[in-house]
């Protein structure tokens, strides 16, 4: 497949964190369009199963361009960043920031008026997410891969924290 | 340039060359057929005009029947009267002990963990019995149709794992029907309002049946249907307000915990006609005999019983909204599907989370049939490219146990498929050698709380210190919503793949075993069967080789590489012609393998077209 270049290039984008995300969604379907195995559903089973593998590749293409936290790793991926470990274990003033938000959550279960309590903590979160892209994206820019990379892992806490207070809200809502 | 042909809209531009195609619901209380005749979908009656088929099973003194001749043997003969199969599809013998104490069977373990039931015709599994199903369908159409059938769509339920799907294709192999695609049912369903309105936006479709509950949440862009999200419960549906109420009338009435088969059987066909007289009325009287009672069901008090299963179901709702990125008040429309959706409370419940009233204009029953019909249509090559393209997604993750019993997820759920994702995997010991992997699937962080898919192992690892080794593994799941493992290890490329084959599943040989049977008894011949397959294969490749030869040939390929290939072509031929079966298929083989560069090519080509295209639809949009 010479569509392996990057996935970028696949959806016709220039390589960058910010993404015009309705060209990505254009660019997606009309790839889809041409190359999605229903599309050769009547033609032999080695046609097909080359669409499969062209459709597979561009859904892994949009999974990973489409989510902040997977185009920031690709990225970093691209400039050859990949093997190093990330070290966030030793940022103490992180490491205090991750336990005053998990307790802060923690205490927020069971009360009456949760729900609303719940919204303003997720709220705040995808601000805190918000900050964490435009943060990543000048980072990117400036080539500051290994400060970039510690962004990435701050951002994953910060959605499964997100998740975690979604659920807590289902948990209240039902 | 060549005048481009044109054909009648609906209409293939060859007649003669029309294939049948049918759209198969298979469901957990009724399952139906249907098929595009001229302009229009419509599903299939059988011969006293009933289009719905009861999805009861019974294994009688003089044979098996099926539908409604089989459900009246439900009071008189329970044990070999098979009622809600689908609830058993995939499941190991522990999940059906927890999901049906409630189930008046006998069953018995079979190998793998698979339940069987006991019937007076031997042992079965739920994938036979849904093929009992599944055959008297497949004849209704043939009869109707007066013809053999090409392909068939057949729907699930969008939130059924990879053992609940490969299960519903092993049944529809040993009916002997060619499954051009397994299809999510509410996506089914939107495809059928969507060739009715066409219209443009967000739905949300809301499938309750008798055994499954599934919401999806859809946008339509330009011809494109993309499923945004799904969600549900692949063990919640109609049944359950039956047995609530089945117990409430056994607790009013004082009766036993334990009733004999056939009581049971008894008290939960009454509680579906009480239920079914509580959306037209108030109250209904209610008698039983054998417990010497009598007594009146409200519908307030129906409610409250069915209030618990309807707000899981809201719940479902809601996180699926989430999932999609959207708010209830961005849907456009909202469509109600399953007989279950008649329950007044359901669709007030439904209306009150939307802020709309639902769409309900399309027999909720047929729905799903005429939806899958209308896709096999184009699957099985009687429209033209420019048809309604499906992008539907996986609806629980994939992932792989790691150390302490954990989780590591591959593919998340939501995931646009068919798909591929490759995760990379260490050794734990120094000089380990071999590593078991475990694929499950299911939302939970623990291993335990999720779904086991299959279990293999991946041998011959150089020994290294650990941690050292690179073990990628790669998943890949297909537009049926079937998962496929392979794994590698990077460095000396030691492989190891399966095919899902999941734990509480048949194996490639039990289904092989029963597709000879189920040919022995029809009376067919297999060997020739195969290598009428075969010969359509050889023949598919060459028209779309030839095809391919005359648009792209020239710019794509080298003077060399064309001969090289159309002497391949002849050679094909000529075998397609007096070879055997194993033959052909070789043939086939080399031939494929000779045409794939080309075939990328071509891929690549129409890759850059659609980007070059885009740019005049961009200003458009």
């Amino acid at each position: 497949m010479d569509i392996s270049t990057n996935y970028f290039d696949l959806f016709g984008l220039p390589v960058a964190y910010q993404v015009d995300s309705q060209a990505l969604m254009v660019a997606y379907r009309n790839l889809q369009r041409h190359i999605h195995p229903d599309r050769y559903a009547s033609q032999s089973e080695r046609d097909q199963r080359i669409a499969m593998q062209y459709a597979s590749y561009t859904n892994q293409a949009l999974e990973a361009l489409r989510s902040p936290v997977g185009r920031a790793k690709y990225l970093l991926e691209l400039a050859g960043e990949t093997s190093k470990e990330d070290n966030l274990g030793s940022d103490p003033v992180f490491l205090m920031e991750q336990m005053e938000l998990r307790e802060e959550l923690s205490s927020l279960g069971g009360e009456r008026q949760s729900v609303a309590v719940l919204e303003h903590f997720i709220h705040a979160r995808r601000q805190d997410l918000q900050a964490l892209e435009q943060h990543f994206g000048l980072l990117y820019e400036a080539k500051d891969f290994d400060t970039a990379r510690k962004i990435i892992s701050k951002m994953q806490f910060i959605l499964k924290l997100i998740s975690q207070a979604e659920d807590m809200e289902d948990d209240v809502l039902i | 340039m060549a005048l481009l042909q044109i054909s009648e809209p609906g209409q293939s531009p060859e007649p003669h060359q029309r294939k049948i195609a049918v759209g198969i619901d298979l469901g957990t209380t009724n399952s139906l057929v249907a098929t595009t005749r001229g302009a229009s979908v419509e599903t299939l009656p059988d011969a006293s005009g009933e289009h719905l088929l009861s999805s009861v099973v019974h294994y009688g003194e003089n044979g098996i029947t099926v539908g409604k001749v089989a459900r009246d043997q439900a009071v008189s003969d329970p044990l070999n009267t098979i009622f809600s199969v689908k609830r058993l599809m995939g499941r190991g013998i522990d999940d059906v002990k927890r999901l049906g104490q409630d189930l008046p069977y006998n069953f018995v373990a079979a190998s793998g963990g698979m339940p069987k039931i006991q019937t007076r015709m031997g042992d079965e599994s739920p994938v036979a019995i849904s093929a009992e199903i599944l055959k008297v369908l497949k004849v209704r159409a043939e009869l109707s149709l007066d013809a053999e059938i090409d392909g068939a769509v057949i729907t699930v339920p969008a939130y059924f794992d990879d053992a609940q799907r490969q299960a519903t294709k092993d049944a529809a192999a040993v009916a002997g029907l060619h499954v051009l695609r397994l299809l999510n049912e509410p996506t089914a369903a939107a495809v059928a309002y969507g060739l009715d309105t066409a219209a443009e936006g967000i739905t949300a479709v809301y499938d309750l049946g008798g055994g499954t509950f599934d919401i999806s949440i859809l946008r339509l862009t330009r011809g494109v249907f993309e499923v945004l999200s799904t969600g549900g419960d692949s063990a919640l549906g109609g049944d359950d307000f039956d047995h609530a109420i089945a117990e409430w009338i056994v607790s009013q009435a004082g009766g036993p915990a334990v009733l004999n088969h056939s009581l049971q059987r008894k008290l939960l066909l009454l509680a579906r006609q009480v239920k079914e007289q509580l959306t037209d009325v108030d109250s209904v009287s209610v008698e039983v005999e054998e417990l010497d009672w009598k007594g009146v069901l409200t519908r307030d008090q129906f409610e409250h019983l069915a209030g618990p299963i309807i707000a899981s179901t809201v719940k479902a709702c809601r996180r699926a909204l989430r999932d999609a990125d959207v708010q209830a008040g961005d849907i456009d429309d909202i469509v109600l599907v399953g007989g279950s959706t008649r329950v007044p409370l359901v669709r007030q419940k439904v209306e009150q989370l939307f802020g709309k009233t639902p769409l309900a204009n399309i027999d909720p029953d047929r729905v799903v049939a005429i939806g899958a019909a209308s896709q096999a249509e184009v699957l099985v090559g009687n429209k033209s490219g420019d048809d309604l393209l499906l992008l539907d997604v996986i609806p629980l993750s994939l992932g792989l146990e790691t150390m302490g019993g954990l989780v590591e997820k591959v593919i998340h759920r939501n995931t646009t498929i068919p798909v591929a994702m490759a995760q990379e995997f260490t050794t734990f010991k120094d000089g380990q050698t071999a590593m078991a992997i475990h694929v499950v699937q299911g939302e939970r962080e623990l291993v335990d709380d999720c779904r086991s898919l299959a279990r293999f192992e991946l041998r011959g690892i150089p020994p290294m210190v650990a941690g050292n080794a690179r073990i990628r593994v790669v998943f890949q799941v297909d537009a049926d919503g079937l998962l496929n493992v392979s794994a590698t290890e990077v460095s000396t490329g030691a492989q190891a793949s399966i095919q899902v084959k999941p734990s509480y599943g048949l194996s490639d040989q039990d289904v092989a075993e029963m597709i000879k049977s189920s040919f022995q008894y029809a009376g067919e011949d297999k060997e020739a069967r195969a290598l009428a397959e075969q010969k359509l294969e050889a023949e598919r490749l060459l028209e779309g080789l030839s095809a391919a030869l005359e648009q792209d040939g020239e710019c794509l390929l080298s003077e060399e590489e064309r001969a090289l290939l159309q002497e391949g072509m002849a050679r094909l031929q000529d075998l397609k012609g007096r070879g055997t079966t194993a033959e052909i298929t070789q043939g086939v083989e080399i031939l494929g393998r000779a045409s794939e560069e080309f075939a990328q090519r071509r891929m690549d080509v129409s890759i850059n077209r659609a980007l070059t295209g885009q740019n005049i639809e961009e200003l458009e949009e």
